[in-house]
Order: structure tokens, then C-alpha cells, then sequence
């Protein structure tokens, strides 16, 4: 959960209120009081190392107040026109100050600006002091202004409850706290007063991300860099043993240009002549077939040459010729039965093609 | 210039020349693996190729071992030495062709009565004749009158130096 500081100046008391955040609420904790002396310089033994974020509220003894009439509403025009309209309503003029502004209302289409502001310097000492504790408000506001906003009925209404302030209950007060967190009625940190500490936060993390991607980019461009230089040497490794293989059989040829293809090309040189210069082996065929006939088969005619091989005899019955057909299957192949026919003298006469010997 | 254009450039110089690397490299994993799978293609044709031309080599040595002047020639020398000349009923030239410097010569050769020994015995010379003497189709048949007696037609191949 994350800790936060709301500091919170009441006169000559500042009340330091501690808090949670969880979820979209700020359960309090606890409140330190201390005294502010008349520089609105305080004491505080508290530190603030775990706090993540913090609040300031400046009492209306602070602040100083202007009401002016616009004929537009739109905040960001009338910011700019405050400016210069500032510059004749303020002493020493709208530099020394920073300003916010609180919309009061719309009469006769002429809308009532409350003009809230401090002068910077003393914005500055209060800042100053809470960054020497470690503290950064992310916003700077005032509790008894949004109490008076709460309970103004008019423009009039309002410069009295400011001229004279109502006190305000603990209760109400923490309640106001918890809100001005969620929706700040103003905000002083403008300008040179900004608050960047998130910006800046960010620029950090940005700044870590760029340079560990840099790294990460310089690794992978190392890592690939490696992996090319690798992969070419793993090249020409394999590239030498295959010219090294085809130079064993070939030590002759002087050029290869593609070992696969040439070697292809003398494989289909050799074949051809092997096709030509070897014949069958009939002697082998006919010793296979003595060693797998079973008895009671005899064959009448046998036709071997390179593409087929023809089988006709007879036998006693078709499951013979069946038997036969899975015999041959060992040491040919695609033996199939063609032709089967009982002949007169009980037996039966087959005919057993294949296409040639298992290689 | 602007520093953020001068990090955007270097950036995208940066990508591109990490896409370029990466490129380049899958392309030479690419190359590896084709020549990875062509060198294992080689070893095996490299087998089948010394395989085949063992044979072809073991044959091609008889060629010098008798000089004989056609396939009719060789039948007859192959006979002669069985004694079975009277029983070849004919020898059948069938055909001649030239190739590159080898002549090969074509005959149908039938044998009729001959038993198994004696059929053994022929196949086996002609195989194991001293010259390039091959079978290229066999057919034996039983005789009708006498089933142990076979008849054996033939077709051979002389292969010859031109």
C-alpha cells in the first residue's frame, strides 16, 4: 500500500497526516502535530524516507485573493489573460506571484473567477523546507479554502467566509484532506513550482530502458555478429570435405563447381554401362527358388529377365499357390498370382509374375 | 540538428543494420543446412557409386581375356568344352550396336533336352564365360513328352572392343 504525507498548515500549527492509499480510498493512520514558528519554519522528528507521496494545504493567512469577471469560461484563456490582468491588481506584479483560479459562478453572461495566489518566495521557504525533510508535494492546496468553498452561496458569501474563516471540526477537516487528495480545489505548483518529480522519474526510467536496450541491442548485434562469423567457417568446413569426398573417388578432375551434380552425373554414367555390361543371374533365381519350394510343386516354365520374372507350374490346391506367393515374397518383389486354373489331374496350374529380386 | 533526430537516425540505422545481420545470418543457416543435407546425399551416392563400379569394373576386366570375333564365336566356345554343341538347336543374331568404344552383339541361343545338370552347367559357363558374355532374359520350359528334359531359350549379349 502506499504511504502518503498530507501537511497540512493551520496558523501556527502544522498537522502532519499520515495515510494509505488503497484503492480509490485513503484510510488514515495517524496525525502529528507540531508548531510553526513565525518564518513558517517548523520541527518535526518524523522522517520521511517511506513516504511516496505527499500533500501540502496552505492556510488562507497565506494566500491572497482576487475576484474577477470574464465575459468567456474556457480556464486555459482566462489563465493567460489573468496574467496581465494580474500584473495591475498585484504589487511588484504577476511575476512574483503564482496563481490558480476557482470558477465562483455565471451571472448576466459574466463569470466570476476567484484568483487565488502567493507570493513565490514564500512558496519557495516552504517548499525548501519540506524538500530538506525529503518531502515533494505533488500538490499544493488549501483545506480551508475548499471548506469555504463548500459553504459559500455567493460571490459576496465567499469574501466573507475568507475575510472571516470558520473553524473547521477534526472530522470535517480529514474529510476535506481525503478529498483535496482525489480532486484538489487548486493547485500552486505551477510554473517554476511544477511538479516533476514524477516527470523526472520517468525520464530516469526511460533513460535505464534506452541504455538497456542499447546493451541488449549491442549484445544481440554481438551475438549475431559471432553467429555469422560461425556459420561462414561451419561453410567452408563443409564445403572442403565435400570437395575432399569427391576428390577420393575422382582424384583426377581438376573443377568441381557443384560435387552433388557432377557426382550425379557420373552415378547415371555408370549405371548406363552397368546396364549394359551386366545380364541376370539366372543360377541365383533358380537357387533361391530350390531353397523356398515346398513339395508337390513343380514348375513347367520360367521367364526371367531384368523387368520381370514369370512363374508357371502346378501345384495340389489354390492355398498351395498362396503359400507359394508369400515364399517368393521373401526374395522378390511384387510377386502377384496372375492366373490360376485346376488342370484334369487334380491339381491346379498357376501362373506367379514378379518384378524382381530384392535388392 | 535536433538530438532526438540524431537518436531517431541512429536508431533506425541501428534496426536496420540488426534486420541486415539477421537476414544475413538466417541465409547462412539456410546455406549450412542445404549444404549439410547435399554433403549426406554425396556419401550415400558415393557407395551406390563405388558399389556399382566395383561390378562394372569386375566385369570389364574379362574383356581382355579371350579374343573372340562375334556372339555366334562365343556361343560356340562356350559349348565346345560341355559337349553339348549337338544340342543347341539354333543361335539367332538378333542385333548389333555401336556405342561409344564397345560393340555389343545380340543372339537368342535355344537348347532343347537338356536335364537340370546339364542346364546348370551352360548357365554357369555363360556366366563365368572369359569374356563379357551376358544373360539379359531366360526362359525354361519342361518338355511335354519327357518332364525332365528342358528346353532353354536364351537371350545373350557380347559386349566387344571396337
Amino acid at each position: 500500500m502506499k504511504k502518503i504525507a498530507f501537511f497540512d498548515l493551520k496558523g501556527d500549527q502544522l498537522l502532519i497526516h499520515l495515510l494509505e492509499k488503497s484503492g480509490h480510498t485513503y484510510p488514515h493512520q495517524e496525525t502529528i502535530s507540531t508548531s510553526v514558528r513565525e518564518d513558517t519554519s517548523f520541527d518535526t522528528e518524523k522522517t520521511f524516507e517511506e513516504i511516496e507521496e505527499s500533500y501540502l494545504s496552505l492556510p488562507l493567512s497565506l494566500l491572497s485573493f482576487r475576484i474577477i469577471e470574464f465575459p468567456f469560461s474556457d480556464m486555459e484563456r482566462i489563465r493567460e489573460v489573468l496574467r496581465f490582468e494580474l500584473d495591475g491588481l498585484v504589487l511588484g506584479g504577476a511575476e512574483d506571484v503564482v496563481f490558480d483560479l476557482l470558477v465562483l459562478g455565471e451571472s448576466d453572461g459574466k463569470h466570476k473567477v476567484l484568483v487565488v495566489y502567493i507570493r513565490k518566495e514564500k512558496l519557495r521557504t516552504i517548499l525548501d523546507r519540506l524538500k530538506a525533510l525529503g518531502v515533494e508535494p505533488r500538490v499544493v492546496t488549501s483545506v480551508a479554502l475548499a471548506s469555504a468553498k463548500e459553504s459559500f452561496a455567493s460571490a459576496e458569501g465567499i469574501t466573507s467566509l475568507l475575510l472571516n474563516p470558520k473553524p473547521i471540526l477534526d472530522e470535517d477537516r480529514m474529510n476535506l484532506v481525503q478529498e483535496e487528495m482525489k480532486i484538489p480545489t487548486v493547485n500552486l505548483r505551477r510554473g517554476e513550482f511544477s511538479y516533476t518529480l514524477d516527470t523526472e522519474k520517468t525520464k530516469r526510467s526511460l533513460k535505464l530502458t534506452t541504455i538497456l536496450t542499447a546493451i541488449l541491442a549491442l549484445l544481440f548485434l554481438l551475438d549475431m555478429a559471432f553467429r555469422i562469423v560461425s556459420t561462414k567457417g561451419e561453410i567452408l568446413s563443409v564445403k572442403d570435405e565435400i570437395n575432399k569426398t569427391y576428390l577420393n573417388i575422382f582424384p583426377n578432375e581438376k573443377k568441381i563447381t557443384n560435387a552433388l551434380y557432377q557426382m550425379k552425373s557420373h552415378l547415371k554414367e555408370i549405371k548406363e554401362k552397368e546396364r549394359v555390361l551386366m545380364g541376370i543371374s539366372p543360377l541365383q533365381f533358380l537357387l533361391d527358388l530350390t531353397s523356398m519350394s515346398g513339395s508337390g510343386t513343380s514348375f513347367t516354365e520360367l521367364t526371367i529377365d531384368k523387368e520381370r520374372i514369370i512363374l508357371k507350374g502346378e501345384c495340389s490346391s489354390l492355398s498351395q499357390v498362396q503359400q507359394m506367393k508369400g515364399r517368393l515374397e521373401r526374395f522378390l518383389t511384387d510377386v502377384n498370382i496372375s492366373d490360376t486354373k485346376p488342370l484334369s489331374t487334380d491339381r491346379t496350374g498357376f501362373t506367379i509374375t514378379a518384378k524382381g529380386r530384392k535388392p | 540538428m535536433d538530438k532526438r533526430v540524431w537518436i531517431g537516425a541512429g536508431v533506425a540505422t541501428l534496426a536496420i543494420f540488426l534486420i541486415f545481420l539477421f537476414n544475413l545470418s538466417s541465409s547462412l543457416k539456410r546455406d549450412l543446412r542445404n549444404l549439410k543435407a547435399q554433403q549426406t546425399e554425396l556419401l550415400l551416392l558415393r557407395d551406390e557409386f563405388l558399389s556399382l563400379k566395383n561390378r562394372v569394373e569386375a566385369v570389364e576386366r574379362k574383356k581382355s581375356l579371350t579374343k573372340v570375333e562375334g556372339v555366334v564365336q562365343a556361343v560356340d566356345q562356350v559349348f565346345q568344352p560341355l559337349g553339348l554343341k549337338q544340342k543347341v538347336k539354333s543361335v539367332k543374331p538378333t542385333g548389333r550396336r555401336e556405342m561409344k568404344d564397345v560393340v555389343e552383339e545380340e543372339a537368342e541361343v535355344q537348347i532343347e533336352k537338356v536335364d537340370m545338370n546339364e542346364m546348370v552347367n551352360i548357365i554357369y559357363k555363360m556366366e563365368n564365360a572369359p569374356m563379357i558374355l551376358t544373360i539379359k532374359k531366360t526362359t525354361i520350359k519342361t518338355s511335354f513328352e519327357n518332364p525332365s528334359h528342358l528346353t532353354l531359350i536364351m537371350t545373350i549379349t557380347l559386349i566387344k572392343g571396337k
